[in-house]
Formats: structure tokens, sequence, C-alpha cells
């Protein structure tokens, strides 16, 4: 897992007090919701809070969310998005 | 939120609604005070479900009164039930000309709460007449507002009930898809909204825990509470009680706040005891106003 990875996982684990977890425990490419890391709709909506006040990135709707919470990397890859700066 | 599928839902399509909002035009108020107790009797005796979750309800309610008598506060119950569906069909046959008044106790409170930016989680309970609430909270300058319901799958019913949500209407947030709802619900609160919830009654496939209410262990909805401890938004109860033929009051209480920053387990600590201090106040308002608690299913099985 690349370093961001790491970070980032590191951000997730810690916001959402996920204590028997180490960011190596985290596919990165696995979904966090359902089946994957076994998050639910509240940590969803805890992960949207985490991302907003850390990284300045609003998730506001399901089909922002589905895509950014898709996968550890998908998530880094949608904040990275967000914050690059614009070409104008 | 729930993934399941609710059950329970107040049935009836948009003819329906459409008659009887077409029956209120013509029979007005006094038509409602005469004809609920008549129907409400029709109702104890077609409606075997109603009357016995009604009479489940009072025996935990009034547990030294004799089962004759429960019976008899299950049809004051489902007339009370009856008055306050004709207030809501009377919305929704005239809303310019309704006559229905509506008071409000803790709309300073509320103002300086959605003020303060946090968000507000209103949460509160099938209780007097909640879907009226909606309209009431436009009346109250309180900001933006989103209801979480169950809509109809009517598209009618869907479109009748929007129309008639008065100037404002609050938006409405369906808790059916978990996952858009919680991410709905968190964008409203952070752009400062107010968010209402009924936390007096768990769907199946919803998070819920058991806590004494009327002297039995219930379920009810973890979900509302989580939301507040992950957002840090003000959690404030309120009730829109019916108070006269004509007149509801929208009682809003005073806001709290549970901790966010802590550990999983001291987080569900702190939800527990702010679920209890919801339960002690929604037992209280059933006890003040008993036949005003209209939530018809065994409340105390789990889902």
């Amino acid at each position: 897992m690349d370093e961001s990875l790491i970070q980032l996982a590191h951000v997730m684990i810690e916001g959402l007090h996920l204590e028997d977890l180490t960011p190596a425990d985290i596919d990165p490419q696995a979904p966090l919701f359902g089946e994957g890391l076994g998050l639910d709709s509240i940590d969803a909506l805890e992960l949207a809070v985490i991302v907003e006040r850390r990284f300045g990135v609003k998730i506001g709707d399901a089909q922002t969310g589905r895509t950014a919470f898709a996968s550890l990397t998908a998530l880094r890859d949608h904040i990275a998005a967000a914050n690059k700066p614009s070409a104008s | 939120m729930s993934q399941g599928r609710w059950r329970g839902r107040t049935s009836g399509g948009a003819v329906l609604i459409r008659s009887a909002a077409a029956v209120m035009r013509l029979i007005r108020q006094p038509g409602v005070v005469l004809l609920s107790p008549p129907l409400a009797l029709i109702g104890l005796v077609l409606d075997p479900r109603a009357r016995s979750e009604s009479m489940r309800y009072f025996r935990h309610l009034r547990p030294e009164l004799a089962g004759d008598e429960h019976l008899g506060l299950a049809w004051r119950h489902l007339s009370a039930f009856g008055r306050v569906l004709c207030d809501r069909m009377l919305a929704y046959s005239d809303p310019q000309r309704m006559r229905i008044q509506f008071d409000v106790r803790g709309g300073a409170i509320l103002r300086e709460a959605v003020a303060s930016g946090r968000g507000c989680l209103l949460v509160s309970a099938h209780i007097g007449n909640w879907e009226l609430a909606g309209q009431t909270l436009n009346r109250v300058g309180a900001g933006r507002a989103h209801l979480v319901m169950i809509e109809s799958e009517d598209p009618e019913v869907r479109a009748l009930i929007r129309a008639n949500m008065g100037d404002a209407p609050p938006a409405i947030i369906d808790p059916r898809d978990g996952f858009a709802a919680s991410l709905a619900i968190n964008a409203a609160l952070s752009a400062g909204d107010v968010v209402c919830m009924l936390a007096d009654r768990t769907h199946p496939g919803q998070t819920w825990r058991a806590l004494p209410f009327l002297g039995r262990e219930a379920p009810f909805p973890i979900g509302p509470f989580q939301i507040a401890a992950a957002t840090g938004c003000l959690v404030l109860p309120c009730f829109l009680l019916k108070r006269q033929r004509h007149r509801y009051v929208l009682v809003v209480d005073r806001p709290w706040s549970i901790a966010t920053s802590c550990s999983r387990q001291s987080r569900r600590q702190r939800v527990d005891e702010e679920m209890r201090r919801w339960v002690a106040r929604l037992e209280s308002v059933v006890r003040s106003h008993p036949f005003q608690w209209h939530n018809f299913s065994d409340f105390w099985r789990p889902p």
C-alpha cells in the first residue's frame, strides 16, 4: 500500500474509532461498505463528516458517495480530484 | 437507517384521500366532532388489530384497570386518532382556508438553535399530528426543514401530500435507502438546516436498543442519536399536540448535544444515556396525553 493510502487509512481508523484495525487490515480495493470492510450507513455519514472536516471535500449525495466510498483507493482519488486546482 | 420493508404504514390511495378530503369540506369540524365517536366504534369492531394494539398499550399505561375499561379507553383512543386524521384531511382539502390554528412553545429556542449553525435534529414521535408539524415548522421561521419519512409508493398520493405542505414545503428524505439517507441527512445538518426524525418506531433491519418504556423494555431506534453523536448537531425533542377542537401546539424542548470525540465504547454509552433521556421525555408526554400517541403496533416486540 502506498503512503497516501496508509495515511488515509489512519484517518479513517481514527475518525471512525475502528480500534481493532490497522491500515494493513484494509484492502485498498475492497468496498468500504457492505461485504468489504463492513461499515454501515451511520459510518457512511461519519466518514462524510470526516472527509469534509479533514480534507474540505463535501460528499452530499448518494451518487457521489457510492463512487467515493467504493474503496479506500477510490476515496483517495476522489479527495485528490476534488482538491486539484482548476486549470483556469 | 432501515434497509427493511415497513409494512405498517398508513394505507389508502389518492382516490381515498381525495374522497375523504371532499367529505371533510362538506362536514367541517362540527361534523368531525359528531362523527368521530360512532366511526371509532365501527373501527373498534372492524379493525381487530387496531383494537388489540390500543388495548395492549392501555394495559401497559393503566395496568390497574380491568379489560372492559381498556376497551373503553381504546374507543376514546381511536376517536382521538380519527379527529387527527380528519384535521389532516382538512389540511389536504383546503389548505388556504384551513381553520386549524397552530401555537408554538419553544419557537425562540428553535430559532436560536438554528442560528447556531450546528444543524438541528428534531426528534419526534407519533404523537398528535406529526405530519402537520412539517407545515408548522415553516411558520416558526426555523430555516429549511427536511422530514425523514417513508413516502407513499403511489405517485399521486406523493404529489398530493407534497402539494399540501405549505408555501415552503420541507424536503423529504426517504430512509429506505440507508446509505443515501445518511448522506442527505449529513448534507442538511452540515448546511445548518433542520432535520426531523421520528424516534418511537423501529423498522425491520434497523438497529435498535431495548429501553424501559411504560414499565417494560421496548425497542427504540438508535439512528437519530448516532447521527447526533457523529455530526455534533443539536438534538431537540419536539411534539405537535392537539389542544382543542381547532388548535395545535408545537412544543420544542431545549437542545442538547452528544460528545463526538471519544472512543466507540464511550460514545455508545453516551448514546445510551441520551436515548434514555429521550425515552423518559416521551413517556412523560405519553402519560400526559395518553390518547394522542398513535402507534398502533405491538410496540414492545422487537422488529
